[in-house]
């Protein structure tokens, strides 16, 4: 389902670079026209050129397998943004197993088969690493909790995480069904 | 030049969506038709605005581009 989701979406991204790249009437040529022209210098219009977004990781948000949270700053669906934390970055931390990641004040649960660690924490019974330039918690956001699969994509975002909660969305990423209600 | 503002994207992502129904409104009409649609658009965008002294500050800042 991710991966027809995935090809819907390049399908779209293409139909929509083509249609900016060569515009079909005399009025989308008007658009694009402007669109360029206010581009120099109107950073709202530069987001609005369309050459081919197929460089950007899709999206899986609203999908199955994630646990959805409109209001995260890294929305689960997502594909995880790299912050530098300790000597290391936040990617390489997370890589190849369910990972969970609490950002500030926010204190993780033992889940068996999740990776725990700290950015920004004092001390813990798991690894913490320190946030260089307050980059991981201005992108990720205080006091929260994220789940990410092997893959580095957003699973889910926790405010207080709990370990049922935390399993229940492990395991709905896994596409094990869950009687899951509200978790976050 | 009349005076221009700096705009940053308020689309939170969602520009293309947002320029593809633009171009989707247009679609099939004349461009007599296109212009009026334009200018129906406009205003209503500029009741939604609501203020006038931001509508004549976008006003100003579409007109500072004019060759």
């Amino acid at each position: 389902m991710e991966r027809r989701h995935g090809a819907e979406e390049n399908i779209l991204n293409s139909a929509r670079a083509t249609s900016f790249m060569t515009p079909k009437s005399p009025i989308e040529a008007l658009f694009r026209s402007e669109t360029l022209r206010m581009a120099h210098d109107q950073p709202f219009a530069r987001e609005l050129i369309n050459s081919g977004r197929l460089s950007k990781p899709c999206s899986l948000a609203g999908l199955p397998l994630q646990t959805d949270n409109a209001s995260a700053h890294v929305r689960p669906g997502t594909a995880m943004v790299d912050a530098p934390v300790g000597d290391t970055w936040l990617v390489s931390l997370v890589q190849g197993a369910f990972t969970l990641v609490g950002f500030g004040g926010v204190h993780l649960p033992e889940v068996p088969g999740v990776r725990r660690i700290g950015i920004a924490q004092k001390s813990a019974d798991y690894p913490c690493f320190g946030d260089i330039a307050g980059y991981a918690l201005g992108r990720y956001g205080m006091g929260q909790a994220y789940l990410f699969r092997p893959d580095g994509h957003v699973a889910a975002v926790f405010s207080k995480p709990t370990s049922t909660g935390v399993a229940a969305a492990r395991d709905r990423a896994l596409g094990r069904e869950t009687a899951l209600s509200e978790v976050v | 030049m009349t005076k221009r503002t700096i705009h940053a994207s308020g689309f939170s992502g969602r520009g293309d969506d947002v320029y593809a129904a633009l171009l989707e409104a247009h679609d099939g009409l004349s461009e007599t038709e296109s212009h009026a649609l334009n200018a129906r658009l406009v205003l209503l965008m500029a009741n939604r605005i609501g203020d006038a002294e931001a509508v004549r500050e976008l006003l100003a800042t579409a007109r500072s581009y004019v060759d």
